[in-house]
């Protein structure tokens, strides 16, 4: 009986909930209105939340500023104004029938807030100051409205200290890799894990097919993420669990954090409708330097016009120059930016609604580059008591995703960009192929590489509030994304050539993803004394989830206009299914002494379908300690003394788990075939030896830490330092044949795991925000994130496995798994020296060192974010963000590749006459004047790992609110106009590449096995700048 | 303000519908983590009868995959051929090179897993018959067939490998895991007995008469198995028991039809193709590998046993063309294709690979027995196809054993007896017929000096019972 604590407790919920409802007396109502503005600017905040405690009733400020609540019981009441990165504002009114009374508020901004709001895993949510531990919530309605961003994953972009996003390419739709406090799994995702208003959400790929040409290549390139399916703009807020510490209530998938993403509502309470409109058209564009392409007119070169005609008549040594990407006008182009948006909100006495429906278009800088989506969100929310709410949330998205021939892949067309030789033949004597190094801009514009998605997420939450001091929540949720994914290649297309098939070919794939959440907590508060608060909270939490994929290819189609796979010279299918299922229950005890100490400590048990037959449950403890000791009478006058007016100390530990993969614990056999005379049979054969001990990777993490308030908080300090380990990681064990189980060429066996590895990340977290100047005319806010993380692989835990090469790797393989050393850090051979410091030149040039030397890491151990709000002459805000990151390694395989292939040789490097003599390429017969030409030009891959720190103007915001005296003849409540770009440019870099920070093999979670450690920039396309402008306008 | 929940009926159907859903969610607890797995059988279900012919048909086909892959890397490292792939795995197995234990990659994929994996899923297959089918498993002729082929594993592990372990055990020499066949071997024979016996004793029709030829098939199966484990442990009674059994024997007509038994293992271009095409046929057409007959041993020889072709142009990578050229084995005798003649016919992805013949039983009792009158005329039987003149009836026991080592190597080519061989003959016979020296397709390698396959490396550091 695995579940059976899960039963017990559903039903008693239940109960309670079905026997403990109460009944409302008729009583006598009023209404509340007002205006909530900033103090300091009087600018009017939108989209503050006001609240009538203890009554359910509450609205949200519209574009003016403006609330109204209705069917407030009459009397006193208290009504409180909350919005992020303000102070809550209170006052108490009273409220009879008849008038409405007045409420306005001026809310202060602060740095810090103890009383926060935020979501943790237990029954409703609960304030922010009785935490142990370190929660970064983000105002995400606030900085879409501020910045240009695309998705969600550009939404928490050097946002909050310890999540680090890795880009890997600039291509609309291409999905980013985020990690939180650094990566712990050799073998399984070291992503978090994902929830909407509850709901678990599927963000693996959309099972595209990748960039590499003729569709059925698919081990490497861009992936997409199915993050992307949720409107940045239907979001309210974003918090961050960020370790087992924080995130044990979440069990055995949570040891890489937790992101609960919070979407927008209404209020209850009697509004007018208020509509909202979003218009925003702008560009993406490639902002960075476009290296060159060149030629030397070398005595070979001059005496070979055929071959080279651009060198013909030329004396020997010119050198002519090239870039395909600037003079061929079919290759770039400023990608249109589109993005309309209709938000309807609005309530009455017991209900609310949020309506939003937004279109959203980008193209990318290639031709075929492109991504739309189209969503449909409504959320309503049902209040029939003081006691009862119930919300219910659908979102529908329909994308269509377009990916070019780029990134990796051998005729992508950045590749045959950088690789183009000015001067020379064109590739296959093809006019259009001029200055390029294989595929021309005009052949890889009719790569046609199409997925479409649907993707619906349904969520309902019934919160039920028997007794002032019994909470409880049910969640149920579903989120389904089914994709639509081909890629056709006509006959005679150069990506249908170069994957040799010369005749055509369309692939088609349908994957289909189910998530499935079941979520029950309760609360119950007690009042051990006057001054000791116990709350018990206790929960179960049910997540099953189911991946289904048709997959189809034709090869040889007769004509390019009939691509049905049914009418392919030949066709072969084949389907992908794959089942996982958790549950876990947990306990948590807090008390809290005088508001302002909170010992917590919890126990979570999780069983999963992953897990082996001889594991049937897994423990996570957890224990944190919030002390504001601020709030201590006999150190008030100390901390006013020093400009100190809220300090609170916490410190945490906590374990947290990391399923395995589905099925990896099984030993199963699998259908294959024999021959029997001149007929086929089928066969059962081992296919799997599997680990019955398979158990999650454990994470444990201490993190201890402060928040603080300085000078009327106007100045935010919160600090955290975070260790944490993971043990029982995954690793793959050696199978010894004689067991039966081994690989064989015929029979592949899915690789056994056993849980051996040991990893550790530890790191500083720093969060600064001050309000420097708050006038009527001129406010500036600032905020200041850094983040540090050292990682490494303690152990394997086998002894013996000293590295571990990161799969998938197409350029050398120079990243490893080292005990010691970063996770996927550069490994790779260097010049080889003689004492006194000179290279050791061989007969073929530089000589190379025999073993690989250790060069860094290649994901950031350093990051830091400098943020600027400016607001002026009241309606004007501008907004300014910079981003560094650093102590990390990029492979810049590009130049390696251009220095030293012969058939290349055309970076500028190798072609600049001040390095060597261009009379002649051939090294070994003219020695060259700089002698780090023999580096150049020598097979060494450890040199070209090059440091990538970079600072980079990550988004520039102009907004003017459009003032209220323009606006009320129009009936028009707010207009806000705002110029916004993303993406501006790098303002320093040690970088020799085109952009630090891309990855040509892209988001790799599973492709290849690399686990997305596998990191090289080769040919993807840098990160383009984007640029909008738009209005936002309420009605 | 009404509350939804101030409606008695509401609130009724509330509390209903909340036991209903507690009721459900006990029910329902037990399943709560059960989970398809539509791609894969797990381990317990195999314990269904209805599964008993895959699970056998499973060990055939391990056998049928292993065979092709395990043939071509011991005639690589035999010297029955010579690499000429580029690939440096392929060639350290042509030199003997590949370390101990050997991380060589090709040779765990191609040769050590597939011996093994073939070995335990019979023995396992064998276990599982036996538990489902009681007392009726002695006369289930699939329990036969699983038997004999479990038989062959061991002896060709025995044969190939210097030692190994079973079942991530501990070590065990040649002997002692040749010494492992002769059991099975014999339990095949036993149950194939049985399983004829009961046929005959149904009504005769097509299907019956089909299963009791399958059941003396599988007997000679085993029982040249048997004689070949025995000769190789150097019983020699023991093998001529097993091999005079053999029926039909080989007769010294040399017409097909008189071929006397033969077992083969299919192949079918379409579905599971024979692997030695690709190494073989296509060595000059654009394959991945290139290989040429040993020139030490074959080279020139004018015996349709060896066929074989010349190439007359280059291959591009190691050689061909010029002398020393590259010489392309054509089907030999072991495979469906022979056609008895010099130049040979091309092997083909459907060339199906003869496992046992009445001939080897008839080489095992001339190997085993001696040198007598029959056994001499054997041997000039066959020296009389490759155009050899006869041995006198006088010849020294040396000259017989020699002639008879060598036919055997011809008559046996390409069909994964050399390395068994040459390690008995230098064992029981002192005769050392390792290539040394310089390595064929290159100008710096030697041969080097492993006689038999060594471990691999994830059997060094992955069995518990090895160390590391």
């Amino acid at each position: 009986m695995r579940s059976t604590r899960f039963a017990l407790l559903s039903a008693a919920a239940l109960a309670v909930l079905a026997g403990g409802a109460g009944r409302l007396a008729a009583q006598s109502v009023g209404t509340v209105r007002g205006k909530v503005v900033d103090a300091a600017t009087q600018r009017p905040l939108a989209g503050a939340q006001v609240s009538v405690p203890g009554t359910g009733r509450g609205a949200l400020t519209n574009g003016a500023g403006e609330y109204v609540i209705a069917n407030v019981q009459a009397g006193a009441r208290e009504v409180r104004a909350d919005m992020l990165g303000y102070r809550q504002g209170q006052q108490t009114v009273t409220v009879a029938g008849g008038e409405p009374v007045v409420a306005d508020f001026a809310l202060a901004p602060t740095a810090i807030s103890m009383n926060e709001i935020v979501v943790t895993g237990t029954g409703g949510a609960v304030s922010k100051r009785t935490l142990g531990n370190s929660i970064t919530k983000l105002d995400a309605a606030d900085l879409t409205q501020k910045t240009v961003v695309s998705n969600v994953a550009e939404l928490l972009q050097s946002q909050a200290p310890g999540v680090q996003l890795l880009v890997n390419s600039g291509t609309p739709g291409a999905a980013g890799e985020i990690r939180v406090r650094g990566a712990g799994s050799l073998s399984v995702s070291n992503a978090p894990v994902i929830y909407v208003d509850g709901v678990r959400y599927n963000t693996g790929s959309y099972g595209q097919f990748t960039p590499s040409g003729a569709g059925n290549v698919s081990f490497r390139g861009q992936t997409t993420s199915a993050l992307d399916g949720i409107d940045p703009n239907d979001i309210e807020s974003i918090e961050v669990l960020k370790g087992p510490a924080a995130a044990t209530l979440y069990g055995a998938e949570a040891a890489a954090g937790v992101i609960q993403i919070i979407t927008k509502k209404g209020r209850a309470g009697q509004q007018p409708l208020q509509w909202n409109a979003r218009l925003e058209m702008g560009g993406n564009d490639w902002a960075l330097p476009i290296p060159n392409n060149y030629t030397t007119c070398d005595v070979a070169r001059v005496a070979a016009p055929t071959t080279w005609p651009g060198c013909a008549g030329k004396p020997v040594g010119t050198v002519l120059v090239g870039n395909p990407l600037k003079d061929d006008p079919n290759a770039l182009r400023t990608g249109a930016v589109r993005r309309f948006g209709l938000q309807v909100h609005g309530g009455g006495d017991n209900f609310s609604y949020y309506i939003a429906g937004n279109q959203d278009d980008e193209q990318g800088v290639f031709a075929n580059s492109l991504q739309y989506r189209r969503s449909i969100r409504a959320n309503f929310q049902l209040n029939p008591s003081d006691k009862v709410d119930v919300s219910a949330s659908t979102n529908y998205a329909r994308s269509t995703l377009r990916l070019p021939l780029g990134d990796e892949s051998a005729e992508g067309l950045l590749l045959s960009a950088f690789r183009g030789q000015p001067g020379h033949t064109p590739p296959g004597g093809l006019a259009i192929r001029q200055g390029w190094g294989g595929t021309s801009a005009v052949e890889a514009n009719q790569y046609d590489n199409e997925t479409k998605v649907d993707r619906l997420t349904l969520g309902s939450t019934l919160n039920y509030r028997p007794f002032s001091w019994f909470r409880n929540r049910i969640t149920l949720g579903l989120d389904y994304a089914g994709s639509f994914a081909q890629v056709l290649s006509p006959p005679g297309s150069v990506d249908a050539s170069y994957a040799g098939f010369p005749d055509g070919l369309v692939a088609q794939r349908t994957p289909r993803n189910y998530v499935y959440t079941a979520d029950y907590s309760g609360s119950i508060d007690r009042h051990l004394t006057t001054d000791l608060l116990a709350t018990t909270s206790f929960g179960m939490q049910y997540v099953a989830k189911r991946y289904e994929m048709l997959n189809a290819t034709g090869i040889g189609l007769a004509v390019p206009d009939v691509t049905l796979i049914t009418t392919a010279q030949t066709t072969s299918g084949g389907n992908t299914y794959s089942e996982n299922k958790s549950v876990g229950f947990y306990g948590q005890e807090q008390f809290g002494w005088k508001d302002r100490l909170y010992l917590t400590g919890a126990l979570r048990v999780d069983n999963n379908s992953s897990f082996g037959e001889n594991i049937n449950r897994y423990l996570y403890p957890k224990g944190s300690l919030a002390y504001v000791v601020s709030d201590e009478p006999g150190m008030r006058d100390f901390f006013a003394s020093a400009h100190i007016n809220n300090l609170k100390l916490r410190a945490a530990w906590g374990r947290a788990g990391r399923a395995p993969d589905p099925y990896l614990a099984n030993q199963v056999y699998t259908v294959s075939r024999v021959i029997q005379g001149t007929q086929v049979a089928s066969t059962i054969n081992v296919r799997a030896i599997g680990n019955p001990d398979l158990k999650p990777e454990r994470g444990e993490e201490i993190e201890a830490g402060f928040d603080a308030g300085l000078f009327q908080d106007r100045l935010g300090l919160e600090f955290t330092y975070y260790r944490k380990r993971m043990t029982d990681v995954l690793v793959t064990a050696s199978v010894p044949g004689s067991s039966g189980f081994g690989s064989s060429f015929v029979y592949s066996m899915t690789a056994p795991y056993e849980n051996l590895g040991n990893t550790l990340n530890s790191g500083l977290e720093l969060t600064l925000s001050a309000t420097p100047l708050a006038t009527r005319n001129l406010s500036w806010e600032t905020r200041f994130n850094a983040a540090t993380n050292k990682n490494r692989l303690v152990s394997f835990g086998d002894p013996a496995r000293t590295s571990l090469s990161i799969s998938g790797q197409s350029y050398g393989a120079v990243q490893q798994h080292r005990e010691g050393y970063p996770l996927g850090g550069y490994w790779a051979p260097l010049p080889k020296r003689n004492a006194d410091g000179s290279l050791v030149i061989g007969a073929s040039g530089v000589a190379v060192a025999d073993t690989n030397s250790y060069i860094g890491p290649s994901a950031p151990t350093r990051e830091l974010s400098w943020s600027n709000t400016v607001t002026f002459l009241k309606n004007f805000r501008l907004f300014a963000l910079f981003d560094y990151k650093g102590g990390f390694y990029n492979f810049n395989a590009r130049e390696w590749q251009r220095c030293r292939v012969a058939s290349q040789l055309n970076c500028e490097r190798v072609n600049d006459p001040k390095n060597v003599d261009l009379t002649n390429m051939d090294l070994t017969k003219v020695p060259p004047k700089n002698e780090d030409v023999r580096i150049w030009r020598g097979n060494i891959s450890g040199y070209w790992i090059e440091p990538a720190d970079f600072i980079k103007f990550r988004d520039l915001s102009l907004s003017y609110t459009v003032p209220q005296s323009v606006l009320t003849p129009l009936r028009v409540r707010s207009l806000v106009l705002t110029g916004a770009a993303h993406n501006l440019g790098i303002v320093w870099t040690k970088y020799s590449g085109i952009d630090p920070e891309v990855n040509s093999y892209g988001d790799a979670m599973y492709i290849g096995g690399s686990n997305g450690f596998a990191r090289a920039d080769v040919y993807p396309m840098p990160m383009i700048r984007r640029f909008t402008i738009s209005a936002n306008v309420s009605f | 303000m009404n509350s939804i929940f101030a409606s008695r009926p509401l609130a009724r159907a509330i509390r209903l519908g909340a036991v209903a859903a507690a009721v459900v969610a006990v029910a329902a607890c037990d399943k709560i983590l059960d989970v398809n797995n539509p791609g894969a059988l797990e381990a317990p279900k195999l314990n269904n009868p209805t599964y008993i012919d895959l699970m056998a048909n499973g060990v055939v086909g391990e056998f049928q995959q292993m065979t092709h892959w395990d043939w071509i890397y011991a005639a690589k490292f035999s010297g029955e051929v010579t690499n000429h792939h580029v690939y440096f795995e392929e060639g350290d197995i042509g030199r003997r090179d590949i370390g101990d234990p050997s991380s060589n990659g090709t040779y765990q994929l191609a040769v050590y897993n597939p011996l093994h994996r073939v070995r335990w899923l019979a023995d396992s297959v064998t276990s599982r018959i036996k538990a489902l089918e009681g007392d009726s498993a002695g006369r289930d002729l699939r329990l036969a067939r699983v038997l004999a082929y479990a038989g062959y594993s061991y002896v060709y592990i025995g044969e190939q490998l210097c030692a190994s372990p079973i079942n991530t055990g501990p070590l065990k020499t040649s002997d002692e895991i040749l010494a492992m066949a002769p059991p099975r071997f014999d339990e095949a024979i036993k149950v194939a007995a049985a399983a004829k016996t009961w046929a005959l004793g149904q009504p005769s029709n097509a299907a019956m008469q089909r299963y009791i030829a399958g059941a003396d098939s599988i007997t000679n199966f085993a029982r040249v198995g048997a004689a070949r484990a025995s000769l190789d442990l150097n019983k020699k009674a023991e093998a001529i028991a097993y091999a005079s059994a053999v029926t039909p024997a080989w007769t010294s007509d040399a017409s097909a039809a008189t071929r006397g038994f033969q077992f083969w293992a299919p192949f079918l271009d379409a579905s599971v193709n024979n692997r030695w095409w690709q190494v073989a046929a296509q060595a000059s057409g654009g394959g991945s590998r290139e290989v040429g007959l040993d020139g030490t041993m074959f080279d020139g020889i004018s015996d349709p046993r060896v066929p074989q072709q010349r190439l007359t142009v280059s291959d591009g990578t190691n050689g061909g063309g010029t002398p020393p050229g590259v010489n392309v084995p054509k089907s030999s005798e072991a495979f469906s294709t022979y056609d008895g003649t010099l130049v040979g016919a091309e092997i083909t992805k459907s060339a199906a690979l003869r496992l046992a013949s009445a001939i080897e039983a008839r080489y095992i009792l001339a190997e085993a027995q001696g040198k007598n009158a029959a056994n001499i005329d054997f041997v000039n039987n066959r020296r009389a196809v490759a155009g050899m003149a006869p041995l006198p009836p006088t010849v020294d026991d040396v000259t017989y054993r020699n002639a008879l080592i060598e036919q055997r190597a011809r008559e046996l080519f390409l069909d994964g007896h050399r390395l068994g061989d040459i390690r008995r003959y230098k064992k029981n016979y002192g005769l050392d017929f390792y290539l040394h020296g310089p390595y064929p397709a290159s100008s710096t390698l030697q041969y080097g000096s492993l006689e038999c396959f060594p471990l691999t490396l994830s059997e060094v550091q992955g069995n518990p019972n090895l160390g590391s």
